[in-house]
């Protein structure tokens, strides 16, 4: 109760003493009422603050409903997204690879033909060569030197469509980035949750024991894990490889 | 080392085994064949006169390290020389392949160089137990 209805309470109470002692009964059952009236105005305060008080904290559970949201379409969502990430960046690994599977042969061909080309005119330039030879290579160049400037083409063709190929890293990018941030939404979320609950959030140990680790990604790595080929091949041969 | 040997490559991502094939093609191996994890990789080693196994550790279906205990267990397959490429650089999992008795482990992403210096590793001790 606050100081001044308690004040006030005193105040009337005194009066209605002092009314009865003087004999004015009248006053002092009006008095009365006056002071039964005002108790009545405190018990609506308190509920009128009660009725607030939980208003608010229905309107705070509303907005865990953002929980509801996250893992009723977001999740689901992201999961589709990150599925194309795999997607997308298979597609443009295999792409990139049959494209160099299709060039490295044609290098190949064309170097060995150069090669071989090249031993005979080094002979041809020392003049040691006979003009039924040379002639015979002149139209090897020849034929080569068109083979040649096909194959660049090809080559580069190839090389621009290796460059293209790399456009997943955008599209990849930005899924990913939108992943991170409604990992981070979730997160908040839930440490709401957790603390609104009352319980108390411990730091988990992240190595699982027995469960497959994966790549290490930096700033994440496992105590318990090498850094490279280098030590692997230290470890192994620690143990008599 | 023979370079027509029978090759069996394991990994459940196709871009890794179609890598691990064309560094295998410019070592000069030719022979391979792919598996896309341990229950299928089984049933073609027991079948197929394999010489050589490069596989994934983890993959679904079987992984790596349990295909491995099971050609150890073989056997037929015994002796089938297991090299392990993969992410995994835990050192317990090293140790539990060592003891599974693989013969070689490279962690990922690895280069030409490390493969081809593995797999002569490899095959000059098979070579020399022979």
């Amino acid at each position: 109760m606050d100081e001044n209805l308690s004040e006030d309470y005193l105040n009337k109470a005194r009066s209605i003493i002092s009314e009865v002692e003087s004999g004015n009964i009248d006053a002092a059952d009006k008095l009365v009422e006056e002071l039964s009236r005002s108790r009545d105005q405190s018990l609506f305060q308190e509920l009128g603050k009660l009725t607030r008080e939980f208003h608010e904290a229905l309107n705070g559970f509303k907005l865990d409903s953002k929980l509801t949201t996250l893992t009723g379409t977001d999740i689901p969502d992201a999961r589709e997204r990150l599925k194309h990430v795999i997607d997308v960046t298979d597609k443009a690994a295999h792409k990139t690879m049959t494209v160099a599977e299709d060039l490295i042969p044609l290098c190949e061909t064309l170097g060995s033909q150069s090669g071989d080309i090249y031993e005979r005119w080094k002979r041809f330039m020392k003049r040691d060569m006979e003009t039924k030879e040379s002639r015979a290579l002149c139209d090897e160049i020849s034929v080569y030197l068109a083979e040649q400037n096909n194959g660049t083409d090809r080559v580069r063709a190839g090389l621009s469509e290796i460059m293209l190929a790399q456009d997943y890293q955008d599209i990849t990018g930005q899924i990913i980035s939108r992943v991170i941030s409604l990992v981070t939404d979730l997160e908040t979320s839930l440490v709401k949750l957790i603390r609104d609950s009352g319980a108390i959030i411990e730091e988990s140990n992240r190595d699982n024991e027995g469960e497959l680790a994966g790549p290490q990604v930096p700033g994440l790595e496992s105590s318990d894990a090498v850094s490279g080929q280098d030590e692997v091949d230290d470890l192994l041969s620690s143990l008599g490889f | 080392m023979n370079k027509d040997m029978k090759i069996l490559i394991v990994d459940d991502f196709s871009t890794m085994r179609r890598i691990i094939k064309n560094l295998l093609r410019d070592l000069g191996f030719n022979n391979t064949s792919e598996a896309d994890d341990g229950q299928t990789a089984l049933p073609m080693l027991q079948s197929g006169n394999f010489d050589f196994l490069v596989t994934d550790w983890n993959m679904p279906g079987m992984t790596g390290i349990d295909l491995l205990k099971t050609v150890r267990a073989d056997e037929k397959l015994a002796t089938l020389p297991v090299l392990l490429v993969t992410a995994e650089q835990k050192r317990e999992q090293i140790v539990e392949a060592a003891q599974a008795g693989v013969n070689g482990y490279i962690v990922k992403p690895f280069t030409a160089e490390v493969l081809k210096e593995k797999i002569g590793k490899i095959f000059e001790r098979v070579d020399a137990a022979s």
